[in-house]
Formats: C-alpha cells, sequence, structure tokens
C-alpha cells in the first residue's frame, strides 16, 4: 500500500505529558479490593482518564490508541494525556484507549469527528516523523485475508459501525512513527523520547488549527522528560 | 516546513505470521512451517513485578481478549492467596468469561471465517470480507455483529469499559452487577439463542454442499485438552483439565496445576511459539489441540438446553469417534456461541449476582499459584512463583495459540500439500491455506491499533531458492 502524507511540522520544545502510569491496585501484600468491605458493595474506583463511561458529550474526540507495555507503543497513550492537559477546546474529549480494530466502534460511535492518535511504522520514517492520514490511505490490501481476527481496516469499521446502528465519525489520522513498539517495557525508545515532545507541539499546534475555539492551556506545565 | 512523505507500506503494528513451502524439483511439496514471529518476552517482563497487578496487566497482552488473561491471572492468585471464593465471586467471573467467549466466537465466525464460508474459498478477494456478507446474507451478518456486541455489553456491564476491564481479582472480582443492567440483558438476549442455531443450520448446510477436498484438506489425527466440569460437562471458567487421545479415549484428566507434569514445551529455533505435547507421548506422537473443537470433543455434556441437543447433534455426526476436520471448528464454535448464551442467562437471573458477596481479603500465603482457564481459542494457564512480599520471581503462560501451535504446522502443511502445485501461488490456494490458520484463530501479537495490517508472508521455496513470494 502506498500513501502520500504530509509531515507535521516538527519545531521542537519539549513539552511532557505524564506518563500513563497504572496506579497499584492494591497495597503491597494485599489484592486491590481486599481492604474494601466484602459486603456485596462495589469496589470500583474513580474511572481513570481516558476511561469512555457512558455516551459522548462532545462532538469531536480526540483518541489516543496504544499499548502501554509495549515501548513506543504507548506514543499514542502519551499525546492524548498530554493533550487532556493543555487542549481546551469547546465539544472536543480527549481520550485514550488500549485496544484498537474492532473494538474501536462502540468508542467511535456517536461522534461527529475523530482524530486517532497511533504509531506506525513505515519503510523509510525515522523516529518522530507524523503523518496525517485518510482512512483510506491506511485500509489494509483489498487482497489481504489476514489470519487474526485484529485486521479489519478503518473502512470496514465504519460498514460494520453503521450496520449495528451507530453514528462513525469522520476520521482523521495522526500516525507518529516509532522505533520499537514490538517488545514489552514501559519505556521509550531514546529515538522516541527525544522526538516525542516536538510532536505533540505539533499536533497540538494542528488541532488549535482545525478546532474551532481550541487553544493550549497549561502550556508551562515542565516536561518529565524522565518518565518519557 | 512541508514535505511529502510517501509511506510503502504503511504496515505493522499488528503482528506477524509468515508461511514457508518448501517443493522438490517436482513441485511436490516436501515441507510446510507456519513461523510466528512475534509473542516473546512477557514472562520476564512480568518479574520483579508484585503479583497482584498481574489481572491488570496481563489483560495488557491482548486488547482483543484481555478477559481471559485477567481470569487466568485472577485464579492463579486465589491460589496464592489460598482463598475459597464467595459463590457470587465464581458467578459473577464466569458470567464475565461468557461474554467473552460469546463475543470472541462471533468475531471470529462471523466476522472473518463466514466470508469464505459463505461466499466461496475463491470469492473474489476484495468482496470476501464481512462487507461482501453483509451484502449477500445481510440478516446473518447482522445476527452476528449483535451475538458480538451482546456479549461486548456483558463485560461493558461488569467491567465498566468494554476492552480491558479491571474487574476480576484476586479473591474475586470488584463489585456485583446492576439490576437494571442484568435485566436489559436479560430481554436482549431472548432472540440469541435462535440466532446462533439457524446459523448452525446455515454452517451445516454450507458443509453438506462443500467438495470434500475443500473440508477435509485440514484433517488429522491428535490428542484434545480442555477443562471439564465435576460431571465431565463443558467448562470454561474452572475444573479438571482432560486429554484425550485421537480416538477418544481419555488420557487423562488432572488438577490443572498438575499441568507441566503432563504437558511438556519444546523450543524451535524458527519461531517464537513453543510446541507443547503429552509427555508420555513424546513430541511427535504427543501433540495434541484446544479450543472449541477440542471441547466439544472432549465433554461427556453439555450443560445448557439447546447447546445440547446442538452438541448432541455434533458427537453423533462423528459416528462415535472424534471429529478430526480443522474446519469443523467452526461448527464448533458456533455451539459454544449457544452454550455462552444460554449460560449467560442462567447466571443472569441468579440473585448472587446482584446481592452476592463479590471478594474476600487475600494476602499472599503460598509461593506459587496457577490459574486455567478455557480462554475462546483454548486452554489458558498462568503460572507464577512469587516471594515472601508478593513480588513475582518467576512466571510462564502457555496460551491457546501455543497449544494449537503443532497443529496449526501441520495444517498448513496438509493444506500446502493438498493445493500447491507448480512454482506459484495462486490467491485462492493462498487463501485456503491462510484459512487452516483461521480454523483455529490465534492470537499472534499484542499490539493495539487503529491502522495498519497484519502482514502475513508467504513463501514457496526450493533448496533454499524463493520460487515465489507473497506479502499481504
Amino acid at each position: 500500500m502506498t500513501a502520500d502524507a504530509s509531515p507535521g511540522d516538527g519545531s521542537a520544545n519539549a513539552h511532557g505529558g505524564g506518563p500513563r502510569g497504572r496506579e497499584p491496585t492494591g497495597p503491597p501484600g494485599e489484592s486491590a479490593g481486599a481492604d474494601e468491605p466484602a459486603d456485596g458493595e462495589p469496589v470500583v474506583g474513580e474511572p481513570a482518564v481516558g476511561e469512555r463511561i457512558d455516551e459522548p458529550a462532545a462532538d469531536v474526540l480526540v483518541l489516543g490508541v496504544g499499548n502501554d507495555i509495549k515501548r513506543d507503543d504507548a506514543v499514542g497513550l502519551l499525546v492524548a494525556d498530554r493533550l487532556a492537559e493543555t487542549l481546551d477546546a469547546p465539544g472536543v474529549a480527549v481520550r485514550a484507549m488500549t485496544s484498537g480494530r474492532i473494538m474501536l466502534i462502540e468508542e467511535l460511535s456517536g461522534y461527529e469527528a475523530v482524530y486517532l492518535v497511533d504509531s506506525v511504522v513505515t519503510t523509510h520514517g525515522t523516529p518522530g516523523d507524523w503523518y496525517v492520514l485518510d482512512p483510506e490511505d491506511v485500509e489494509p490490501a483489498a487482497e489481504s485475508g489476514g489470519v487474526a481476527t485484529h485486521n479489519v481496516g478503518l473502512g470496514t469499521l465504519r460498514t460494520l459501525g453503521e450496520a449495528m446502528g451507530e453514528s462513525m465519525p469522520a476520521m482523521t489520522i495522526f500516525a507518529i512513527e516509532v522505533a520499537d513498539p514490538f517488545e514489552y517495557g514501559e519505556e521509550l525508545t531514546a529515538a522516541m523520547r527525544e522526538a516525542l515532545p516536538s510532536v505533540v507541539e505539533a499536533i497540538e499546534g494542528r488541532l488549535v488549527e482545525e478546532l474551532p475555539g481550541a487553544e493550549l492551556v497549561d502550556a508551562d506545565v515542565p516536561p518529565p522528560s524522565d518518565a518519557w | 516546513m512541508t514535505e511529502t512523505h510517501t509511506i510503502d507500506p504503511v504496515t505493522r503494528v499488528e503482528g506477524h505470521g509468515k508461511i514457508t513451502i518448501d517443493v522438490d524439483e517436482d513441485g511436490t511439496v516436501e515441507d510446510a512451517k507456519f513461523h510466528v514471529t512475534e509473542f516473546r518476552g512477557f514472562e520476564e517482563f512480568v518479574e520483579g513485578r508484585p503479583v497482584w497487578e498481574m489481572p491488570e496487566i496481563t489483560a495488557r497482552i491482548c486488547g482483543i481478549c484481555p478477559v481471559s488473561h485477567q481470569l487466568a491471572a485472577a485464579k492463579a492468585l486465589d491460589e496464592i492467596a489460598d482463598v475459597d471464593l464467595p459463590p457470587a465471586a465464581v458467578k459473577l467471573r464466569e458470567l464475565l468469561h461468557v461474554g467473552q467467549v460469546a463475543q470472541s466466537h462471533a468475531l471470529s465466525f462471523f466476522y472473518l471465517s463466514s466470508p469464505d464460508l459463505l461466499l466461496g474459498y475463491d470469492a473474489d478477494p476484495a468482496r470476501r470480507n464481512i462487507e461482501g456478507v453483509l451484502e449477500e446474507e445481510p440478516e446473518l451478518a447482522e445476527r452476528g455483529i449483535e451475538l458480538r456486541s451482546y456479549g461486548q455489553s456483558i463485560i461493558g456491564a461488569l467491567g465498566g469499559k468494554e476492552v480491558h476491564p479491571d474487574f476480576a481479582i484476586g479473591g474475586g472480582v470488584t463489585n456485583t452487577l446492576d439490576r437494571e443492567a442484568g435485566e436489559e440483558l436479560l430481554e436482549r438476549s431472548e432472540p440469541l439463542v435462535g440466532y446462533v442455531r439457524e446459523t448452525i443450520d446455515r454452517l451445516r448446510d454450507v458443509f453438506t454442499e462443500m467438495d470434500e477436498e475443500t473440508l477435509d484438506y485440514a484433517t488429522y489425527p491428535t490428542g484434545y485438552m480442555g477443562l471439564v466440569d465435576g460431571e465431565g460437562g463443558l467448562e470454561h471458567y474452572d475444573g479438571d483439565v482432560r486429554l484425550i487421545d485421537a480416538d477418544g479415549e481419555r488420557l487423562e484428566q488432572f488438577p490443572s496445576g498438575d499441568y507441566e507434569a503432563v504437558i511438556g514445551e519444546r523450543s524451535v529455533d524458527w519461531s517464537y511459539l513453543k510446541f507443547p505435547y503429552y509427555r508420555e507421548r513424546g513430541f511427535e506422537d504427543g501433540q495434541y489441540r484446544v479450543g472449541p473443537l477440542a471441547r466439544l470433543n472432549l465433554v461427556d455434556d453439555v450443560g445448557t438446553p439447546a447447546a445440547r441437543e446442538e452438541w448432541e447433534a455434533f458427537r453423533d455426526a462423528a459416528d462415535g469417534g472424534v471429529h478430526e476436520r480443522s474446519t469443523y471448528y467452526h461448527w464448533a464454535r458456533l455451539i459454544e456461541i449457544c452454550y455462552c448464551i444460554e449460560r449467560s442467562r442462567e447466571l443472569l437471573e441468579d440473585d448472587d449476582v446482584y446481592d452476592g458477596q463479590p471478594n474476600v481479603s487475600t494476602r499472599p500465603v503460598r509461593r506459587n499459584g496457577v490459574g486455567v482457564i478455557e480462554a475462546p481459542r483454548g486452554t489458558l494457564i498462568h503460572e507464577y512463583d512469587v516471594d515472601d512480599d508478593g513480588i513475582v520471581t518467576n512466571a510462564n503462560f502457555v496460551v491457546a495459540t501455543t497449544h494449537n501451535n503443532a497443529a496449526m504446522n501441520r495444517g498448513v502443511r496438509s493444506a500446502a500439500e493438498a493445493f500447491v502445485d507448480g512454482p506459484e501461488l495462486p490467491e485462492g490456494i493462498l487463501n485456503k491455506i491462510e484459512s487452516v490458520i483461521r480454523c483455529y484463530d490465534p492470537c499472534l501479537s499484542c499490539s493495539t491499533h487503529a491502522i495498519g495490517d497484519m502482514p502475513l508472508e508467504v513463501t514457496l521455496e526450493r533448496d533454499g531458492e524463493v520460487l515465489d513470494e507473497v506479502s499481504r
């Protein structure tokens, strides 16, 4: 598959978002809920940032996608975490999701427009390059049979969502070139850690341009570069 | 500054599979292998972490079937804490699990396999997909969508978020089910058993009309392994592990914690996946399969009425033996959807899931715990060793795709021998070889993406020389 895409303007000026770390689910030696009364009452904590628990109240969704224990694969989540702090735009929700493909149907449903932030590995890219793509740019080839249930493109996702009676949004993809989304680990590669602040800034700028009334706040948040 | 990049190809962030087929001078297949080049390193990743994190963190192995890992890890934690769960906790976990199995099976059958079965293996690949099925058989496709959605809704109602629910924990689950949500699910589930049974009828018609060569191209004898309940019935959440031979005779039935004494694992240099086998019979003769076909081959009963009828028809069709056809994984998968729908209704009608005690306190008491469940694709084993502080010192995961590794390789070879003839790989043949793998619905990776493709490389070789190569 071939797609033409314009990389974003990556002027560097480090900003950092917090790592998408998991809160401990219980004190050492005890499982989550172990201290809670075992009387049938729920022991669910507050929803984490980015979890969707009901129908969308916003028209536009910025959704970071990735796996936060597969090194650079977490960049979509990190960008979303950062945008949740810095992007102030009316009618715009920012979320992160650690799943993809067909599982996105319910997540995307009901919005008018969705910006997906995801990692990508291309043949000639350099970590930190980023691309603005349409769904058709990244649709699996028609002849691709696939061997696992993961293999559903965004076009098929739209068809399926509509068949399910869902209202599927217009989609724009911000694909970030990464170095290693394959190995397990909670740390970005050095190349990605170095490149990410400028990518975040560029994506912030792009969204401010595209979203009516959007502005950046908390721009002085110091970059937690150690975590990145 | 803006410049234009050409992305060629936009690829991967998924896993990666590879098939090599070796042919001789006459074009006759000498060997064929299915290589898995991903899935490595997770066991090392969790070592040094607190074991109580395992249900949550192992769920992140996969963005598609996280519930299975979460439940296996939670069961291992129960052992480490040496606790007995309240009845409500067991029922709630089982409800979560049947929701997961139903949605996963529906995804596998309706979205991925039904295009081959209903539109034909040789159909135009541009149409041989769920969109093509939606056009040709919209009612069936829409029912498949609803079946998957129902399973997802169970997970969502319990876990609060549908993909990575933080629901199962050591000692039970985090919460009971909201009664209103349960009543909605019950109402919604009413037509679903009928949907599945009509789909089973449709599939049996497809098999009847299918030419023998296609029906049998991945048929071979193996053992079969899976959990059974106390009466030998179909069980996805708990119970002993049963292993039968290729004739259906019972070889072993053992508590899940004894798996290492029964099952060996061999590594090869061309795949990251190990090859498990039944120790007593050795590597060559001890291969077995897991998953829906295995489960329905080895049980003595199925515990819900409609699924029991379907299973009896399935069993009777084997003429007193077991089904060896890989294509019958699809049939077994549909019967299991039927069971899961019925079982979910039984659980949703049980007051315990609304009013019972969801968990008990846990502390590390033992140094080792094993959790085994029947994931949609087959037996899933989690084992952890911990120190006094509950820190993981060693972990071992045996996933369903690993158990089926030898069978998938055998199936690929069988299909290659049946269909490859000459130095090229025509598309229809390629799809038949791929479809063998799809029978097992393997998980090959754990990345979670919206974009990209999952490349499968197929190479035809003679004495190391590449004759044809297809990547897609």
